[in-house]
């Protein structure tokens, strides 16, 4: 059964992955030898969660956190142990080819981004492969090349851009480290829903991210979802990343509670983020006045030292592209 | 209707890699020659130094030197259909598995059947073993005398796709490890692969029935061109029926396919173990 008022429903979902251990002492060899020794790690926990139409959700978590394994489960990629998950109405385990024509997924892989050609020519195998019509490949094609007309980025998003989706699936490296400053974020932000897909409004857009990259997103993305653990957890002694280099040993229980407590919190929207030693409870309103000074937190701080920004100006435009999309609970 | 979009499908994929192989090729044209003409110098050289021996020693356990030279022309025609449809790892399926790339083919909206028989499709830059083992075939069948019919050229045709089949078969066969050992079963196929062209141009005429069987059976080297040329001249070895390569193909075939939904419902259901706790692969 399949709920068709969400672009996307997950239900109960329970997934576990078994885990061989290995013990470096001789008796441990031998045992591993005899009757090895398996972890079960339960990556998602009974999780459910609803996205609407047109909602721009941020799901942020630690290294281990579940994100990359519940976006496996959104497109089919991997089964649930259990649990009902929909999106667009269809099951990403039944029904992958036909969601797959609906969907666009980013990982951190390159393999669509073909190595030895122009980026055109990657452009013209997703058109085929995707069975894309002239006419919105065209014109997805001039958009595009009007819109994002810094090369790096161009490349970045070759395997997504000239798609029409429904869904729109990323991961958050490629996306937002290669805008240059602050200003192009914004302005890939604001253009980005609206004008690429041919549905505008109607794209639901899911950004997973670690947890050095949440800031950016949520810094910069003025829907994104900003959840309460996420608060909890980055005010916590638990080791992070910083700038996807790693600082400590992230560890996998907060994770694990975050994706569980995700669809119990108010949904969002925080057109600059605030300091993170500033617990932000649920429902509260977090924007910031347009004159307000530019919380810069010890993550963002060499990315905004990079840029120059007319704070005034970005956070009037963020906030107004923030009241286009409809603030909603979870 | 259905069947007919799906079959225009598979073209306009079969297409769009062909195009991006003739751009490549056009692209940087010195190069591609450059690697076209040491793989036709590489393939020959091979069989080149078979044929040498049988020459010197007029034949080679009871197959003369035309003959010998017909099943160079087999084998050659043999790693130049699987070089033009094997050139994106697609038959070296391990390395897909082993590297956690199967995932980006369930990205795309097409059965990954579909996905791995057209991926690797390249008549520009791939073609040149075939093209060299069309030209060896018809030098030997000249030399041989042959009386070809039409009957002769399917029954051509059937046998190598019946050995392109065990080729395919066994790589994906053995691949199925991957699915379970990520990383240590990544070039299995490669393996796999590798030992076939190197045993499969020696013919084993003459050879003693202990080294003849195993290559039929347990390893499949005899059925790469050594058998199916025999059959194609109208000499079975061994006392078998010339239908022997079909049934080997078939069963293996069928083997390779239950291992490998198996190995791939343990994939999606599972995940992949490359993510260890000492240490992952990417």
């Amino acid at each position: 059964m399949y709920h068709t008022d969400f672009a996307v429903n997950v239900k109960n979902v329970t997934k576990t992955f078994i885990q061989w251990q290995r013990d470096n002492t001789g008796k441990g060899l031998l045992r591993n030898l005899i009757k090895p020794e398996k972890l079960k790690i339960t990556a998602l926990d009974d999780i459910s969660f609803s996205i609407g139409r047109g909602e721009f959700v941020a799901y942020a978590g630690p290294n281990g956190a579940g994100k990359s394994t519940t976006m496996k489960l959104l497109t089919g990629m991997l089964l649930p142990d259990s649990g009902d998950i929909s999106v667009l109405s269809l099951s990403p385990q039944k029904q992958r080819k036909k969601l797959m024509q609906r969907l666009g997924i980013l990982f951190g892989n390159r393999t669509e981004l073909w190595w030895d050609h122009p980026v055109i020519q990657s452009f013209e195998w997703k058109k085929v492969v995707w069975g894309i019509p002239d006419d919105v490949y065209r014109r997805n094609l001039d958009m595009l090349t009007e819109l994002l007309d810094i090369g790096k980025l161009l490349k970045t998003f070759a395997r997504e851009l000239d798609l029409s989706y429904d869904v729109l699936i990323r991961s958050e490296r490629i996306t937002f480290e290669y805008f240059p400053c602050f200003k192009h974020q914004v302005r890939f932000v604001e253009h980005f829903p609206l004008h690429l897909f041919t549905r505008g409004l109607s794209l639901p857009m899911i950004t997973i991210s670690p947890v050095s990259s949440f800031f950016r997103i949520a810094s910069t993305a003025p829907t994104a979802a900003v959840e309460f653990p996420i608060i909890t957890y980055f005010t916590s002694s638990t080791p992070l990343l910083e700038h996807d280099r790693p600082v400590g040993t992230a560890g996998h229980a907060p994770g694990r509670t975050f994706v569980r407590f995700y669809a119990k919190f108010t949904f969002l929207y925080s057109p600059v983020f605030r300091r993170i030693d500033s617990p932000i409870r649920a429902g509260q309103d977090t924007r910031i006045a347009p004159d307000a000074p530019v919380p810069v937190d010890h993550y963002d701080a060499v990315h905004f030292r990079q840029c120059t920004l007319n704070t005034a100006f970005d956070a009037d435009r963020l906030i107004a592209v923030a009241a286009r999309y409809r603030k909603t609970g979870l | 209707m259905e069947a007919r979009k799906k079959l225009k499908r598979v073209l306009s994929l079969f297409a769009i890699s062909a195009k991006m192989d003739l751009l490549w090729l056009l692209r940087d044209t010195k190069y591609a020659i450059a690697a076209m003409t040491a793989d036709m110098i590489s393939n020959i050289s091979v069989v080149s130094g078979v044929w040498l021996i049988a020459l010197r020693f007029g034949g080679i356990g009871g197959m003369n030197v035309d003959e010998v030279l017909f099943m160079m022309a087999y084998s050659t025609i043999i790693t130049g259909i699987f070089i033009l449809f094997g050139s994106g790892n697609n038959i070296h399926i391990s390395r897909i598995i082993g590297r956690g790339q199967l995932e980006h083919l369930f990205m795309q909206p097409n059965s990954l059947k579909v996905q791995l028989l057209t991926s690797g499709f390249g008549p520009f830059t791939g073609s040149s073993n075939l093209i060299a083992g069309c030209i060896l075939l018809i030098i030997s069948i000249i030399r041989l005398q042959l009386q070809i019919t039409v009957w002769w050229i399917v029954m051509l045709v059937i046998y190598l796709t019946v050995t392109m089949v065990t080729i395919v078969a066994r790589a994906y066969f053995v691949s199925t490890a991957a699915f379970y050992a990520p990383v240590a079963a990544e070039e299995i196929a490669t393996t796999a692969i590798e030992g076939t062209w190197q045993l499969s141009t020696f013919p084993l005429s003459g050879m003693p029935a202990c080294i003849q069987v195993p290559l039929l059976t347990i390893l499949p080297e005899g059925l790469m061109a050594w058998f199916p040329a025999l059959c194609l001249l109208g000499k079975p070895p061994l006392g078998l029926k010339e239908y022997y390569p079909f049934a080997y193909a078939l069963i293996l075939a069928l083997a390779a396919g239950y291992f490998f939904r198996k190995g791939l419902k343990h994939y999606v259901t599972k995940g992949s173990n490359r993510y260890v706790p000492y240490g992952f692969r990417r």
